[in-house]
């Protein structure tokens, strides 16, 4: 796979459970080892960095995960929480720390009162909150948010979601956004990747993909984000494939209700049917593609 | 500058007083622990005090360079029996054994400790490296574990003495060499478990080093086990010492020890009853305190046995449970009646539910919508009866259920069922399927197996009515009761439609009958087995620990096969052979279904069943749910925070907050008319793609302030209030009442919105 990202945008990345965006944004946030290709971070290949440098070069990008109860260490206060990536970059401590960890809570809304709780002390949405106080310690160029905001309740992601989008005009960040939530990816994002068993099917500026999805996995999950309860046009049968046996051909042939011939011989490529739109598909990644009423349909 | 450095040293020690103090509390509440406590602190001022409590004392003597005491002896009180003068007694040399076992007690008081700390040290430190470095040393470090762990101790100790003489420094190091195996075991385990937490990815992700990462994060995390195993461990260490001491390993003659003690009493048992006695209260006294503290810190930092929260329920008032409902509606399958649940956690009770009031009709499927935290999960626990005994309590209401469906008005209190008859209704009549499929399906059984456990626990009967049929012979060429297809002979289950289609009723002969002569199909011999087995089963309740033999074994499997493909998991006969985690989250998800439906029970609750996985497979959940909704009319009880979920094919819904039912009604009208404020902010702040055909701006959703206030106290007023652009003076003040704003809708609120929109008002 292979995409840039601009300095100050967002990439907004969907796909199912398993697909493979927790095991991307780990890479990226060098947690696990890619098994090829490298990822550049302000001109430094940070797939090659190791040990110390690794250690020294993490200020840089930081990453928020999804479960905000496993990802606090629950006996640290959030002062600690919050503090150690400062403590342990920039030797901070005694009152400039607790300055600066109490700036940090007022930035993602938390308050000065709360410093001397334990993480169990805090709401669902607040231990976010302070999840993303502690990635913004180090002032950090990149930030990847794996599915911040899918184990919190509406009321609470909408909160979280304008919190994203003012800290990044304020600290000018570039983030990876990962979500499963094709209307949530569409608020935070510039350009959108739509990912399947652990391959990039569509990647387009936010507009452009939604205005004109052309996967049929795509379309199904918009399908999916707009219906509110009805009906659905393009229903998905089937399961994602295990990453242990892996359809030939096309990965999404088995489920794909517009399959023809080479779909489950060939592996089809990324092709780029309008600029910056980006599909991987026989059908529909092809130049002047047709309409999903025009195209061979399987029930029919 | 330095006040504020100063205020944050403060407000550690106020932190660490608190946590401090919370824990005392609940020691205090456990009252064994209290016991063993208070002996323990008895004896360790009998040991600091011997000095001036014994009548006698010892003299030191250097041999060999090691300490060795001499008792003062009198051969003409040798052996006299306890009397004012020796309150213990004497023994063969004459010393006041008062003496001598107050004395012990400064030894006996710390060898546990001298073998314990330097164990659990190299445990942890061993243990540690070895789930940490896993791919490094884990294999090498554990093996060299499991040697010490295969060595007991005494034989070590033997050996030791054997070759160095006898000696308690001897027993110490022989000691240390194999218990420090076990808690590198325990601590190994720990970390593993500990690692794979994502605060510890933050922590490396924060460019945190590995050796930093296990003494800031791991280890603080891994040593509270280890402390607790340390201190009930303690007292087996000191019988282990004296049991040593015994064989003569340990303490030179003469030093007070009370293992020696014992050993030496032995002699003179028959002349001299109080020799060993006094001594033998001591140590076991001490050996049991330390036990008593040890299970009592356990309860202490693991949530999942809070014993002692028993206490604190005492000073709850009595609720009395009505056996029928005042009134209920025709057609009412599950009637949740004024319903109140408490927590009790040491920090004091969380009102988790109050007063919730909803009805479930029969062939329904109502939705309850609300925040995480909300008490969602707490009514469906306590509708299935698996609320913690220990820990909640229901402060007011009932639930009743109509578990009869020929006598729909009949209800049963669901609060009232005893242990056994709770369990056959979450068989039979209540299925729940619960948001971490991980969780529900044991990790290292086939998922056949875990299904035929099902059919065993919950559908006995019918297992062994086909097993017995099969054995009996009696299954002829028939036609299926439900859908008419005809039914092959020795056949039990319908090619059509897949129900079990039992041999005709004047077959069955009843169990009492004399084993008849032939047996077509099978011998007089199994049949006899079969009925003795059905016998036995229905008399005993037939669980996970009765293993089924080969028939029942064939007839569960293919009764598992026959439930996947209803849940529609593609290629059940390769399924049922696989493990849990060779499955997708959706896959697992579609086994609980369908296992939980192989009883047709009449109520189906899902609490969350799609959060963990994602939109599509989500949808093909429902769809699978609704199925079984429409096609077998099972009731649908549905909790999720996600108002799409909800959405999806709920009839009714409820809304909650805060423990409090806050609106209701029937779905369509809900979404696009919301009536409670709060409700109105929920559906406006879902992020939307489109509305109305046309694209919505870029970040353009509601967002509501504030967030659920903590239920530690019941609020005065609505509990919205704080958070309430509506709130007035009323609202702070009274709590409204869950009442009728329009037909067949309710809402609790002061000022229901007349159409859902605000700006309508
Ligand atoms: N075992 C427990 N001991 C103490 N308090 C508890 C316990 N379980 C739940 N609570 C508290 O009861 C309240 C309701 O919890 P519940 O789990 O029912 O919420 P929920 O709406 O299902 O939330 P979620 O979406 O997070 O599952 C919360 O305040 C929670 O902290
Ligand atoms: N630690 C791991 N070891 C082996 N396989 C893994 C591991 N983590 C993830 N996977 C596999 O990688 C695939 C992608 O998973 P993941 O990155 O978690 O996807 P997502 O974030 O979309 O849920 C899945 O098939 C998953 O089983
Ligand atoms: S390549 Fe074929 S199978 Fe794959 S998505 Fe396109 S049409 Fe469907
Ligand atoms: S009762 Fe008052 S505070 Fe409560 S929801 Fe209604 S208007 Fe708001
Ligand atoms: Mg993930
Ligand atoms: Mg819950």
């Amino acid at each position: 796979m292979t995409f840039d990202l601009e300095h100050g945008k967002t990439l907004g990345i969907v796909g199912e459970s398993g697909s493979g965006k927790s095991t991307l944004a780990r890479t990226i946030a060098r947690l696990i080892d890619s098994s090829g290709g490298s990822v550049v971070l302000l001109g430094t290949p940070t797939t090659k960095l190791r040990g110390r440098k690794l250690r020294k070069f993490r200020v840089n990008f930081q990453m928020v995960f999804q479960d905000p109860i496993s990802s606090l260490n629950p006996r640290k206060l959030a002062i600690d929480v919050i503090g150690e990536p400062l403590k342990v970059h920039f030797k901070v401590h005694g009152e400039e720390l607790t300055r600066q960890v109490t700036d940090l809570m007022s930035k993602v809304g938390l308050e000065k009162g709360q410093l001397y709780r334990y993480p169990h002390e805090f709401s669902g949405g607040q231990k976010q909150r302070l999840g993303i106080a502690r990635a913004l310690a180090l002032h950090p160029k990149l930030l990847i948010l794996d599915e911040p905001t899918s184990n919190l309740d509406v009321s609470v992601q909408a909160q979280i979601l304008r919190l994203l989008a003012s800290l990044q005009k304020e600290f000018d960040l570039t983030y990876l956004f990962i979500s499963h939530d094709m209307a949530v990816v569409y608020h935070m994002s510039d350009l959108v990747m739509v990912m399947y068993a652990g391959q990039v099917v569509e990647r387009a500026e936010t507009k452009s993909l939604y205005n004109h999805p052309l996967h049929p996995y795509t379309r199904a999950l918009l399908d999916i984000a707009e219906a509110e309860g009805k009906d659905l046009t393009v229903t998905l049968g089937g399961e994602p494939p295990s990453m242990r046996s892996l359809p030939t051909g096309c990965r999404f042939h088995p489920r794909c209700p517009f399959k023809v011939d080479a779909c489950d011989k060939v592996d089809p490529q990324l092709f780029e049917v309008e600029s910056g739109h980006f599909v991987s598909c026989h059908v529909f990644g092809v130049p002047n593609p047709p309409s999903p009423e025009e195209a061979p349909h399987e029930g029919s | 500058m330095a006040a504020v450095r100063r205020s944050g040293a403060v407000e550690r020690l106020r932190v660490f007083a608190r946590e401090g103090n919370l824990t005392f509390k609940a020691l205090r509440t456990s009252k064994l622990s209290m016991v063993g406590l208070i002996i323990l602190l008895a004896f360790v001022v009998i040991a600091l005090l011997a000095p001036f409590l014994a009548i006698q004392h010892p003299t030191y003597v250097s041999v060999g360079g090691a300490l060795q005491q001499r008792w003062p002896t009198d051969t003409n009180v040798a052996l006299e029996p306890p009397s004012l003068a020796h309150p213990f007694g004497t023994d063969e040399l004459g010393t006041d054994l008062w003496s001598k076992t107050v004395y012990a007690a400064q030894l006996d008081m710390v060898l546990p400790f001298e073998v314990m700390i330097p164990s659990a040290l190299i445990g942890i430190v061993i243990g540690g490296i070895a789930g940490y470095f896993e791919k490094a040393f884990g294999e090498v470090l554990m093996r060299i574990t499991d040697v010490f762990l295969a060595v007991p101790s005494i034989v070590l100790a033997l050996t030791l003495a054997a070759a160095l003489g006898p000696s308690l420094t001897h027993i110490v190091y022989a000691m240390i060499a194999t218990w420090w195996a076990w808690y590198a075991r325990l601590i190994y385990g720990e970390t593993r478990k500990m690692k794979h937490r994502d605060f510890v990815e933050v922590a490396r992700s924060s460019g945190l080093s590995g050796p930093s990462i296990f003494f800031r994060h791991i280890l603080s995390n891994v040593l509270s086990p280890a402390i607790i195993q340390a201190t009930a461990d303690l007292g087996s260490v000191l019988l282990a010492i004296a049991a040593l001491s015994f064989l003569g390993l340990g303490a030179s003659p003469g030093t007070a020890e009370w293992g020696l003690l014992i050993s030496q009493s032995l002699s003179y048992l028959f002349v001299a009853w109080w020799y060993p006695v006094f001594p033998g209260i001591f140590l076991i006294m001490t050996s049991l305190a330390f036990n008593l503290l040890g299970d009592g810190l356990r309860d202490v930092f693991d949530p999942t046995a809070r014993r002692w929260l028993s206490q604190e329920m005492k000073g709850l008032p009595e609720v009395t449970h009505r056996e029928t409902p005042a009134a209920a509606a025709p057609g009412t399958l599950l009637k949740v009646d004024d319903l109140s649940i408490t927590y009790l956690t040491y920090e004091g009770p969380v009102h988790a539910v109050r007063n919730a009031n909803f009805d479930l009709k029969a062939g329904e499927a109502y939705g309850l919508i609300g925040e995480s935290g909300s008490g969602k999960s707490t009514v469906a626990l306590a509708v299935m009866g698996l609320l913690p005994p220990r820990s909640t309590r229901i402060s007011s209401g009932d639930v009743f259920f109509a578990r009869d469906p020929t006598r729909a008005t009949e209800y049963t209190n669901l609060l009232l069922l005893p242990d056994n008859e709770m369990n056959a209704v979450r068989g039979k009549d209540i299925g729940m399927i619960f948001q971490e499929v991980s969780d529900s399906l044991h990790p290292s059984y086939r998922v056949g197996f875990q299904m035929s456990q099902t059919y065993l626990l919950h559908q006995f009967e019918l297992v062994l009515g086909i097993a017995a049929a099969e054995a009996e012979g009696i299954l002829p060429a028939r036609p299926c009761d439900a859908c008419g297809a005809s039914v092959n002979a020795g056949e039990w289950l319908c090619g059509t439609c897949r129900t079990v289609v039992l041999p005709p009723k004047e077959m069955q002969r009843p169990l009492g009958d004399p084993v008849p002569k032939d047996v077509p199909g099978g011998s007089r011999g199994q049949l006899r087995k079969y009925r003795e087995l059905y016998r036995t089963y229905s008399k005993r309740k037939l669980g996970p620990d009765r293993p089924p033999d080969s028939r029942t074994k064939a007839i569960c499997r293919k009764l598992a096969i026959r439930d996947l493909r209803r849940a529609m998991v593609p290629d059940p006969e390769r399924t049922v052979d696989l493990y849990p985690f060779e499955l997708s989250g959706g896959m697992k998800q579609r086994v609980m279904i369908g296992m939980m439906m192989a009883s047709n029970p009449k109520l189906l609750i899902c609490d969350e069943p799609t959060t963990a996985l994602d939109v599509v497979t989500e949808r093909n959940i429902l769809d699978l749910i609704k199925k079984f909704k429409e096609e077998l009319g099972v009731s649908v009880f549905l909790i999720s925070h996600d108002l799409s979920v909800i959405r999806r094919f709920c009839d009714r819904v409820g809304v909650i907050y805060a423990g409090k039912l806050v609106e209701e009604g029937p779905l369509e009208a809900v979404f696009t008319a919301p009536v409670h404020p709060y409700t109105n902010g929920l559906i406006k702040s879902l992020p939307k793609v489109r509305a109305d055909g046309a694209f919505v701006s870029k970040g353009e959703y509601y967002t509501m302030p504030g967030s659920l206030p903590e239920l530690k106290q019941i609020p005065v007023g609505c509990v919205f209030a704080p958070r309430c652009e509506f709130a007035t003076e009323e609202c702070r003040k009274t709590d409204p009442p869950l009442e009728e704003v329009a037909p067949a809708r309710t809402a609790a609120c002061f000022h229901p919105l007349p159409g859902g929109d605000p700006d309508g008002r």
